[in-house]
């Protein structure tokens, strides 16, 4: 956000010189004004540098370049080397990033950045670093802002008005025929938001996994956690409200004891999973698959199912943190996984939209 | 400039030249193995980091500020000295490791009295009156280590206890403590045993205004790690001066949460107070101040003015 670029610049600099300041803020001007010019996987590596780090991989190169040459015409001092440039760019990837979804401009861009941000965030604990934590805060604030509104958009009920269907004329009916289509289209958003509606009632109602064939409560809790992130992931359109990821948490806790849903070392809530569960989540050569080979930080369980489908085994959890920059130690209950996995379905479902 | 970094008209940076020209390139003619080339490189003294020679770290990976503020020989260089001979020692928790230091010289320069130390008891000065090379801008020194094998870079400033009385006493002197702004944390010294000498109220009155300063003169957010440290507690036993409540809760009626820590910088009586106890409490206290949290998306999320307004089927009424 072009308007927090003190702040933020705060995290390379301790006192931020004005020239500074300015540089970065035309620097964020002129990349917001390009980056409907390109690739569409811009938002998620905006999202994965931001989040964590860049680090350099080929996913997120161009985008990396491309910050990094718009960032070094306006201040030539900047570092050619990414070990001594890191942190200046992940800040001006922020603002960059902060002024995308706070403009919503291009739309169909800002949600996905904001469903990859959103995304990347769920399972990983905020910096400890005081003014990085706040400025991934606020970025968290502006996702969650944007994906919320568009959200409660594309739930809006269209009020169809009564056609007049006496047609004297051939343009009458050609404008009678591009009223009906617009009500055709309007019934078929209408059905759409019933056909979630009535799915997320039977899905709460019955807690039954079609996948598993068992209730969700009879299932390991783990197993449970991606059959009904998946099963709600096909129910709900995208983007989802924040309600819909409490359904999903009161489906995969209820019935159980409490200690059952005690959160545990993340690595070991993939030990029941077989091939039912990451088959389930990424197929070969799925838009998931490819996503999550791009961007690890942001698709961080659907990384683990492809390499446990792979490898037929749980992952190496030295390249799993590498990869995902998530700890194999980090304690995460089998709702939070659940969560996430449903961050990640919903944020493929707009990537599917929006990239193509 | 374009040979070494450095502006020979002695401005921080290229853009305030008015003879640097922007260099035009383009990326298809850059191969990979220019990446590592800068020609931006700087050189510095190695006795202490300015504010813009700091961005060599910063700019890289984050770098922990810690403001040490304190009056005259309240202990701060000592401090410092203490951090940095443990760290180079391998005397610091098991966690610790020394990585490396932008301004070794500094610390040299700063321990060369300890240096010379013949034995005996401790001299009752160990460090030199701190001068900054540039009396106008605050100075740092470097310190970067690996903690549970992750790196940590921090800098801390080093600035002449003269800063601190005349913030004290004038407002007008607290834009050079701008940097405070950015702090991580802020470490207030205090001289044991003046808290315990006859002059310990002037301390309060002292620390009062400081405290004030910093959150209406500064507008430093009451939020930020404070820890309020007593120096040379060796010399009073490790025993908590009673006057030190009143200070803590001048920090605490103005909306700051701070951490007393006594702290031995070099212990007189090693046998029975550790040398630099305290010393790595205060910074982790800083380093370590949030505790592991996840965002709360549902704290995050926007409440429409008119709640009536918003559809069913945003399930609301589930949550």
């Amino acid at each position: 956000m072009i308007s927090k670029t003190f702040e933020w610049y705060r995290t390379v600099s301790p006192t931020p010189s004005s020239q500074a300041v300015e540089a970065r803020t035309k620097a964020a001007e002129e990349l917001i004004g390009e980056i409907s010019a390109q690739d569409k996987h811009v938002a998620l590596a905006l999202a994965q540098g931001v989040a964590c780090e860049f680090d350099g991989s080929g996913s997120e190169a161009a985008t990396f370049e491309w910050l990094l040459r718009k960032l070094k015409l306006k201040d030539p001092a900047v570092s050619e080397n990414l070990s001594e440039n890191q942190l200046e760019v992940r800040s001006i990837a922020a603002i960059t990033l902060g002024e995308l979804l706070f403009k919503s401009e291009p739309e169909g861009l800002a949600v996905l950045a904001a469903s990859g941000l959103v995304s990347a965030m769920t399972s990983r604990p905020l910096p400890k670093e005081r003014y990085l934590r706040a400025m991934l805060e606020e970025l968290s604030h502006l996702a969650i802002e944007l994906i919320e509104k568009t959200a409660e958009t594309r739930r809006k009920r269209s009020i169809l008005s009564p056609l007049k269907l006496t047609v004297p004329d051939l343009p009458s009916a050609q404008k009678a025929i591009q009223q009906l289509q617009t009500q055709i289209t309007e019934l078929e958003q209408n059905a759409a938001m019933d056909r979630e509606e009535i799915s997320l009632f039977w899905f709460m109602a019955t807690g039954f996994s079609t996948k598993k064939g068992k209730p969700f409560s009879a299932l390991p809790v783990s197993v449970a956690a991606v059959h009904a992130a998946l099963d709600v992931g096909r129910c709900v359109l995208a983007p989802a409200p924040l309600n819909c990821f409490e359904i999903l948490t009161s489906i995969v806790e209820s019935k159980r004891k409490l200690e059952d849903c005690d959160a545990i070392a993340l690595k070991d809530q993939f030990v029941h999973w077989s091939a039912d569960e990451w088959e389930a989540i990424s197929g070969a050569d799925s838009l998931d698959e490819q996503l999550a080979l791009k961007f690890p930080v942001v698709f961080p369980i659907t990384w683990i199912a492809n390499r446990m489908r792979e490898a037929q085994l749980q992952p190496n959890w030295t390249e799993c943190k590498k990869m995902t920059r998530l700890r194999g130690e980090a304690k995460l209950t089998a709702s939070a996984i659940a969560r996430q996995l449903l961050s990640e379905k919903l944020a493929v479902s707009i990537a599917g939209e929006t990239i193509g | 400039m374009s040979a070494t970094g450095t502006c020979l008209l002695g401005k921080a940076s290229p853009q305030e030249c008015e003879f640097y020209s922007v260099p035009l390139f383009s990326t298809e003619k850059r191969s990979q193995d220019t990446r590592a080339y800068s020609t931006e490189r700087t050189f510095h003294s190695g006795s202490e980091l300015g504010t813009v020679d700091a961005l060599e770290i910063s700019s890289g990976s984050y770098a922990h500020v810690v403001g040490l503020v304190g009056p005259y020989n309240a202990g701060k260089t000592c401090f410092l000295l203490s951090l940095y001979l443990m760290a180079s020692r391998q005397l610091l928790a098991e966690s610790y490791l020394f990585r490396r230091s932008l301004t070794l010289q500094g610390f040299e320069d700063r321990a060369h009295r300890l240096r010379e130390w013949p034995g005996g008891p401790l001299p009752e000065k160990l460090a030199d009156h701190t001068i900054l090379a540039d009396d106008r801008r605050p100075g740092f020194v470097h310190l970067g280590l690996l903690r549970h094998g992750e790196p940590i870079d921090l800098l801390l400033s080093d600035l002449p206890g003269e800063w601190t009385t005349s913030l004290m006493n004038r407002a007008d002197t607290a834009e050079r403590w701008e940097f405070l702004k950015r702090a991580d944390g802020i470490i207030v010294v205090f001289d044991g045993k003046e808290l315990t000498g006859k002059e310990r109220f002037v301390q309060v009155i002292g620390a009062q205004h400081l405290f004030q300063r910093f959150k209406e003169t500064l507008g430093i957010p009451t939020d930020i790690p404070l820890v309020i440290l007593v120096s040379k507690a060796d010399e009073i036993e490790m025993k908590r001066p009673e006057i030190l409540d009143e200070i803590e809760h001048s920090a605490i009626g103005l909306g700051f949460s701070p951490t007393v820590i006594l702290c031995a910088s070099f212990s007189r009586k090693p046998e029975v107070v550790a040398n630099g106890q305290g010393v790595m409490s205060a910074i982790e206290h800083i380093v370590q101040h949030s505790d592991e949290s996840y965002v709360d998306w549902r704290k995050l999320a926007p409440s429409p003015a008119d709640d009536s307004q918003r559809p069913f089927r945003m399930f609301k009424f589930l949550s």
